[in-house]
C-alpha cells in the first residue's frame, strides 16, 4: 500500500492532521498502538456500564476545529466548562470572568485576553536567523499595541509565582488554591515558585469553552469526520519502524507490513521515535538532543469510581471538586514530587460526567474521575498491587472529607498511576507527553527547532501535545503540522 | 538652615554611591557622599570586631566588578589588589568531595571520581557558557532596553539586541532561551549526570534569593559564573586584599582624589522635594539642609522613594510598584575568629583547595531541602554555606596563625513564621546550626572559635540598611530585572522626581559588588546634561 501520509497516533493531534490532509486530497492512513482511538482522551469502561470519557478534565478547543474543520456539522459542541466547588467556595469554569471570587483576575486580562488567546492558540513563531522574522514581530507588534501600560504589565506579572500574581490580585483562600492548581497542571512547580504565572495565563484565556462530553466527545467527531473525508483509520495495530529513506521518511511498518508513504506524522508520545522506530544512525542529533533533554514525568494519579449516588456537596451534586483550600497543600504536595515521593494528602480535582451524560452509567448512578495532584512518576514505577490500592483509598478518604458520604457511594474504583498512564502510551505517565513549563511551552515546544512541527528529517513531522498549541488549544498541533507539511 | 551647595549630593556610601561620586567628580563636579555608618563602603565593608582579626563583613568575594570601572577610577592605582580564587571546593562528609580548579586537566580528574560521561562533558559546558557570557554583558555594560519606548534610539538598541541574540550559533540560541527560563537543576540536568558535580554549580542559582535550585528563573545566573574578568583572566572569582572593604576604599579615594567630599556618620532623614523636583536633603539629628542640583540615591529603592521621599511625592502606580518590590532576603552571614585552620576531614591539610571558596553543598536534594524549610518560615537546619578564609589570602586578616572564617549562609528567610522582629530571639540558635554544620565536615572547629558575629536578615536591614535583608537590594527575578529593575518605565536612573536618580544595587543592572549601577547611572547622567 502506498500513502500520501502515515499518522502514528490516532489522538484529537492526529485525527485533527488527518481530515486536514484528507481534505486537500491526500490519502491518510491513521494507526494507534491501543484498541480504540483517542489516545488519552479515548472513552475508558473501567468498571461494566462505567464510561469515563478521556483521561483529561480541561478539553480547550483549537477554534479552528470550528471556523476550519467545520466539526460543528460533525457533533463537536462546545459550551461553557461547569463550575468548580472549592472548599465553601464556587467560582466559575469560564477563568476570565470578571464575577465571583476571581473578578480581579478576570477583569484585568480583559485587556491582554485577546493577544494572550492568539499566542496560546496559534502556532508559535519560527525563532531562527535564516526564518522569516515576521511572524514573530508581528506577535511584537500585537503586544506592542496594547499599549506601554498594559504591555508593562503583562511583562511584570507574567513571570511571577502564582502566589505573588494571586496576592497583588488580592485572590485568597480556596478560590486562589483553586486556580493556582490549574495555572500548575502538567509542571512540577508549585505556587511558590516563580515564573508559574504564564500557565495560568494561557489556560484562563482558552477556559471559557470546552468540548461538550470531554475528550471522548471530541474525539467521536473527529473520527466521524475523519472517516467522511476518506481517511483511513486502523487501531490496535503495533508499529515496528519508521523508515527513513536516501530522500525522506518513506515508510513505516505496521503489525510487520511496510507501509509506503510520502510524510509521517508524531500524533502520540515522541519517546518511541528514538527508542523503537527509528534506525538509530539515522536520527540526527537535532532531533535526539531535544527530545532526550526532554522532561516528561508524570505526577497526576487518575481514579475512577463508579458511584451509585453522585458526588454531592451539602446534598448539591458537584459538576467539579476540587480539595485544597490553601496555596501551602498546593506547595507541600509539589514537595513530595521534588523527592521522587508520593504527597501524603494530595490536593484533588474531581469531575462528575454523568451529571450532563446520563449515559456515562447506568440509571441513576454516576461516574467521577479525580486526578490526584503530587504523585510522582519515580515513586509510582515500583508501586505494588497494594500500593495502588491504598493510594485509591487514601483518594477516596479525601474526597468524602470534601464531600461527605462519597466513599459509601463507591461501587468501583480504578487506580491510574502515573507509571499506569506510562504503560498505556503516555511519555513519562504526563497526560500532554511533557510538563508544562515556560521552558518547554510555545516557541520552546518541544524545542526551538521542532516547534515548526517538522524535524531534520524531511517528511517526518510531530504534532502530539509535545508540541504547542494543543495543551491550549486540543486540535491545533495536528492542522497546524499538516499545514506546515503541505507547504 | 542651609549648611552649603553642591552640584551633586548622593545619599549612602555603598560602593555603587562611592563609584556614582567618583564618576561625577571625574567629570569636574562638585560632589557631597553622605553616608549613614561610621565607615563607607555598605554592604562591602572590612572592620575589626574582636582584636586582631578583620572581618569582610557582608560581601566576602569580588566577581563581576566591571573592569572598565577599575580602569576608569584608576582603582589599581587607589590600592585595590585583587587575588584570584584557586579552587572551589565541595567537602563530603564521606570522602575526599570534589574541588575544580582553574587547571581543566585537573578538574577532569576529579569529576572522573563521580562520572566518566560529566567529565567529558564539562569543559564543553564551560565553552558555551563563556559564549553565552559574552552575550549577556551586552546587558549589564549598557543601559536596560525599553520595550516600552517608541524613541528611535530604544527601536534600535532592541533591533540590535535582537539581530545579536539571532547571530548567536544554532545551539547557542537554544542555550540561551533555555538558560533565561529554566531552573539551575533542570539546566544542569541537560548536561550532567553526577549530583555531586551538579549541587555545588546549581548554587550560583540561588545565591541572595529566595528561590530554590529547582526554581524556574534560577538558571541563567549559572552565567555570572563565566562572566568573570578578574585581572584580564577568565577567573571567575576573587578576594580583595583587605576584605571587600578595600574595594569601597579604594573607589572613595579615587573620588576623593577627583574632589569629592565623603561624610560619614552622617544618615539623611529627608531627601527634600520641592514641586516634584529634588533640591537637597535633610541631614538626621542636626536637621541641617543641604541643598544640590541632583540628589543621587545609593540606597535600596523602597527605602529611597517611601521613607526618603514620600509616597506623596510618587505616581501612584510607583508606590504600589515599590510596595510590591520583592526584596524577601533569604540570607546571613557568619564570620568566625579562629585559634588555628581548621582542617577538613575529608580532605585534609592546609593545601590549595581550601584557598578558594569552600560550598558545603553536598546534593542537590540538601540544597532543595534548605530552601523547602525557609519557604514555611524556618532557617534551613542544615544550610547552604559558602565558606572563604580570607587569612589565606591576606595573612594580614588575622594574627599570625590565626584565621578568620567567612560563611555565607543560606537559607535565612527575612520573613519568619513568627515574624522578621523575631529574628534576635533566634540569632544564636541560628549562629549555633551554622557551626553544627561546618562541624559535620571539618570537625574539631567548634573549639577553636575565639569570636563569632551572627548576622541575620534582620541584623543586615538594621545594621546596613539592607531592606528585608535582600543582600541585592532587591530580588534578582525576571520581573525584576532589566527594563522593569526597579519597577516598569523607570528603569534608566531617573525617577518620576526630576533631579532624583537611582544609581544603587535596586537599578538595573542590579546587586553584586558590581559598580555597574552606580557608574551607568553616572555617565547617563553626564550623557544627558543632567549634572
Ligand atoms: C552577606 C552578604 C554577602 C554578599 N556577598 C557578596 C559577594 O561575595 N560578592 C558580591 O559581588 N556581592 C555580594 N553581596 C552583595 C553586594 O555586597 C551588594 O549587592 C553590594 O555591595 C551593594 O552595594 P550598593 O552600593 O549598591 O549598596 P550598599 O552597599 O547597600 O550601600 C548602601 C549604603 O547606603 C547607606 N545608607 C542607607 N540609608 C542611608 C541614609 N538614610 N543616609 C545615609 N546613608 C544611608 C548604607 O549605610 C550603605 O552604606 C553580598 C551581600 C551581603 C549582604
Amino acid at each position: 500500500m502506498s500513502w500520501d501520509a502515515v499518522i502514528i497516533g490516532a489522538s484529537p493531534e492526529g485525527l485533527a492532521a488527518s481530515v486536514t490532509l484528507a481534505r486537500e486530497g491526500f490519502k491518510v492512513l491513521v494507526v494507534d498502538e491501543a484498541a480504540t482511538p483517542g489516545g488519552a482522551h479515548a472513552a475508558d469502561e473501567f468498571h461494566p456500564g462505567f464510561t469515563a470519557p478521556g483521561l483529561h478534565h480541561d478539553l480547550p478547543l483549537s477554534p479552528h476545529l470550528f471556523d476550519y474543520l467545520d466539526l460543528g456539522s460533525h457533533g463537536l459542541e462546545a459550551a461553557a466548562p461547569p463550575a468548580i466547588r472549592v472548599g465553601e467556595v464556587t467560582h466559575a469554569g469560564d477563568l476570565t470572568s470578571s464575577e465571583g471570587p476571581l473578578s480581579t483576575h478576570g477583569a484585568w486580562l480583559a485587556r491582554p485576553r485577546k493577544f494572550l488567546h492568539s499566542v496560546a492558540t496559534s502556532a508559535p513563531p519560527p525563532i531562527a536567523a535564516e526564518a522569516s522574522a515576521w511572524p514573530a514581530l508581528a506577535k511584537a507588534f500585537a503586544l506592542r499595541r496594547l499599549g506601554a501600560g498594559t504591555l508593562n504589565t503583562l511583562l511584570r506579572r507574567g513571570p511571577l509565582s502564582l502566589r505573588d500574581y494571586l496576592e497583588e490580585l488580592e485572590v485568597r483562600g480556596p478560590a486562589a488554591a483553586s486556580v493556582a492548581l490549574t495555572g500548575l497542571a502538567g509542571s512540577r512547580l508549585g505556587p511558590f515558585d516563580p515564573i508559574t504565572t504564564p500557565g495560568l495565563l494561557f489556560r484562563a484565556v482558552t477556559a471559557a469553552s470546552e468540548a461538550v462530553g470531554g475528550g471522548a466527545g471530541l474525539v467521536d467527531s473527529l473520527v466521524s469526520a475523519a472517516e467522511a473525508a476518506g481517511v483511513t483509520l486502523r487501531t490496535g495495530v503495533s508499529v515496528q519502524r519508521v523508515r527513513v529513506g536516501p530522500l525522506h521518511a518513506d515508510g513505516v511498518e505496521i503489525d510487520g507490513a511496510m507501509q509506503e508513504t510520502r510524510t509521517v506524522f508524531v500524533a502520540g508520545a515522541p519517546e518511541p521515535l528514538l527508542a523503537r522506530w527509528l534506525d538509530p544512525l539515522a536520527i540526527p542529533p537535532e532531533l535526539e538532543q531535544p527530545l532526550e533533554g526532554w522532561r516528561a514525568r508524570g505526577d497526576i494519579a487518575i481514579v475512577q469510581l463508579a458511584l451509585s449516588a453522585p458526588l454531592a456537596v451539602d446534598g448539591e451534586p458537584v459538576a467539579r471538586l476540587r480539595t485544597a483550600t490553601s496555596l501551602v497543600q498546593l506547595e507541600r504536595a509539589r514537595d513530595a514530587v521534588k523527592y521522587r515521593g508520593v504527597s501524603e494528602a494530595p490536593p484533588l480535582d474531581a469531575r462528575q460526567w454523568s451529571l450532563s451524560r446520563p449515559e456515562l452509567a447506568p440509571e441513576g448512578h454516576h461516574v467521577v474521575t479525580v486526578h490526584a495532584h503530587g504523585v510522582s512518576l519515580e515513586a509510582t514505577r515500583s508501586f505494588s498491587e497494594e500500593d495502588r490500592a491504598a493510594l485509591g483509598e487514601r483518594v477516596v478518604a479525601l474526597l468524602d472529607d470534601a464531600a461527605p458520604g462519597l466513599a459509601k457511594s463507591v461501587l468501583a474504583q480504578a487506580v491510574l498511576t502515573p507509571a499506569d498512564l506510562e504503560a498505556r502510551g503516555l511519555q513519562g505517565g504526563h497526560l500532554w507527553h511533557g510538563e508544562i513549563t515556560l521552558d518547554q511551552s510555545w516557541v520552546m515546544r518541544p524545542s526551538r527547532r521542532l516547534s515548526q512541527y517538522s524535524t531534520p528529517i524531511p517528511g517526518l513531522f510531530l504534532c502530539s501535545a509535545a508540541t504547542h498549541p494543543s495543551p491550549f488549544a486540543l486540535g491545533g498541533s495536528g492542522i497546524e503540522a499538516a499545514e506546515a507539511a503541505l507547504e | 538652615m542651609s549648611a552649603g551647595h553642591w552640584d551633586a549630593i548622593v545619599v549612602g556610601g555603598g560602593h555603587n554611591g562611592l563609584t556614582a561620586a567618583a564618576y561625577l567628580a571625574r567629570a569636574g563636579r562638585r560632589v557631597l557622599v553622605l553616608e549613614a555608618r561610621p565607615r563607607v563602603g555598605g554592604a562591602a565593608v572590612t572592620e575589626e570586631h574582636h582584636p586582631g582579626f578583620r572581618y569582610t563583613v557582608c560581601s566576602y568575594v569580588v566577581s563581576l566588578l566591571r573592569p572598565w570601572v577599575v580602569r576608569d577610577l584608576q582603582l589599581a592605582r587607589h590600592g585595590l589588589q585583587l587575588i584570584p580564587l584557586e579552587a572551589s571546593f565541595t567537602p563530603h562528609r564521606d570522602g575526599p568531595g570534589l574541588c575544580r580548579w582553574p587547571d581543566p586537566h585537573a578538574t577532569r580528574e576529579e569529576i572522573r571520581r563521580f562520572s566518566k560521561r560529566d567529565a567529558e562533558v564539562y569543559p564543553e559546558f564551560g565553552q558555551a557558557m563563556g559564549h553565552l557570557a559574552r552575550f549577556a554583558k551586552a546587558f549589564i555594560d549598557d543601559q536596560a532596553p525599553a520595550p516600552d519606548s517608541l524613541h528611535p534610539r530604544d527601536l534600535i538598541q532592541l533591533g540590535r539586541l535582537g539581530r545579536r541574540f539571532l547571530a548567536l550559533e544554532e545551539h547557542l540560541l537554544d542555550l540561551q532561551m533555555q538558560i533565561t527560563t529554566m531552573s539551575a537543576v533542570d539546566f544542569l540536568d541537560r548536561w550532567f549526570e553526577s549530583d555531586a558535580l551538579k549541587a555545588p554549580m546549581s548554587c550560583s542559582g540561588i545565591i541572595g534569593t529566595m528561590l530554590g535550585v529547582r526554581s524556574p528563573g534560577t538558571a541563567y545566573v549559572l552565567l555570572h559564573h563565566y562572566m568573570g574578568e578578574i585581572d584580564g583572566s577568565s577567573r571567575a572569582w576573587a578576594f580583595a586584599r583587605g576584605g571587600n572593604g578595600a574595594v569601597s576604599e579604594a573607589i572613595a579615594s579615587s573620588a576623593r582624589a577627583h574632589g569629592a567630599e565623603i561624610r560619614t556618620s552622617a544618615p539623611v532623614e529627608r531627601i527634600v522635594v520641592q514641586n516634584g523636583r529634588a533640591t537637597g536633603v535633610v541631614l538626621a539629628g542636626s536637621g541641617d539642609e543641604l541643598t544640590a542640583n541632583v540628589v543621587i540615591s545609593g540606597m535600596e529603592p523602597r527605602r529611597t522613594f517611601l521613607q526618603l521621599v514620600g509616597e506623596e511625592e510618587l505616581p501612584p502606580g510607583l508606590s504600589a510598584d515599590l510596595r510590591r518590590y520583592k526584596l524577601r532576603g533569604s540570607s546571613g552571614k557568619v564570620n568566625i575568629a579562629l585559634d588555628a585552620f581548621p582542617e577538613f576531614s575529608g580532605r585534609p591539610g592546609i593545601g590549595p583547595h581550601v584557598m578558594g571558596d569552600i560550598a558545603i553543598a553536598p546534593s542537590v536534594d540538601y540544597l532543595s531541602r534548605a530552601y523547602d524549610e525557609a519557604k514555611y518560615g524556618t532557617y534551613s537546619r542544615r544550610p547552604y554555606l559558602n565558606v572563604v578564609f580570607p587569612s589565606l589570602f591576606d595573612p594580614s586578616m588575622a594574627p599570625p596563625g590565626k584565621h578568620v572564617l567567612s560563611a555565607f549562609v543560606q537559607y535565612a528567610p527575612y520573613h519568619l513564621a513568627d515574624g522578621p522582629e523575631s529574628w534576635p530571639k533566634h540569632r544564636e540558635a541560628f549562629g549555633e546550626t551554622v557551626l553544627d554544620t561546618l562541624e559535620e565536615y571539618s570537625p574539631g572547629l567548634r573549639d577553636k572559635v575565639l569570636h563569632m558575629q551572627v548576622l541575620s536578615p534582620w541584623d543586615l536591614e538594621q545594621e546596613f540598611g539592607l531592606t528585608e535583608g535582600n543582600i541585592f537590594h532587591g530580588e534578582l527575578s525576571l520581573d525584576q530585572l532589566l527594563f522593569q529593575r526597579p519597577a516598569p518605565g523607570w528603569a534608566r536612573f531617573r525617577t518620576p522626581v526630576d533631579n532624583l536618580w537611582l544609581a544603587a544595587s535596586g537599578a538595573h543592572p542590579g546587586g553584586g559588588v558590581m559598580a555597574a549601577p552606580g557608574a551607568l547611572a553616572a555617565l547617563s547622567m553626564l550623557e544627558q546634561g543632567a549634572v
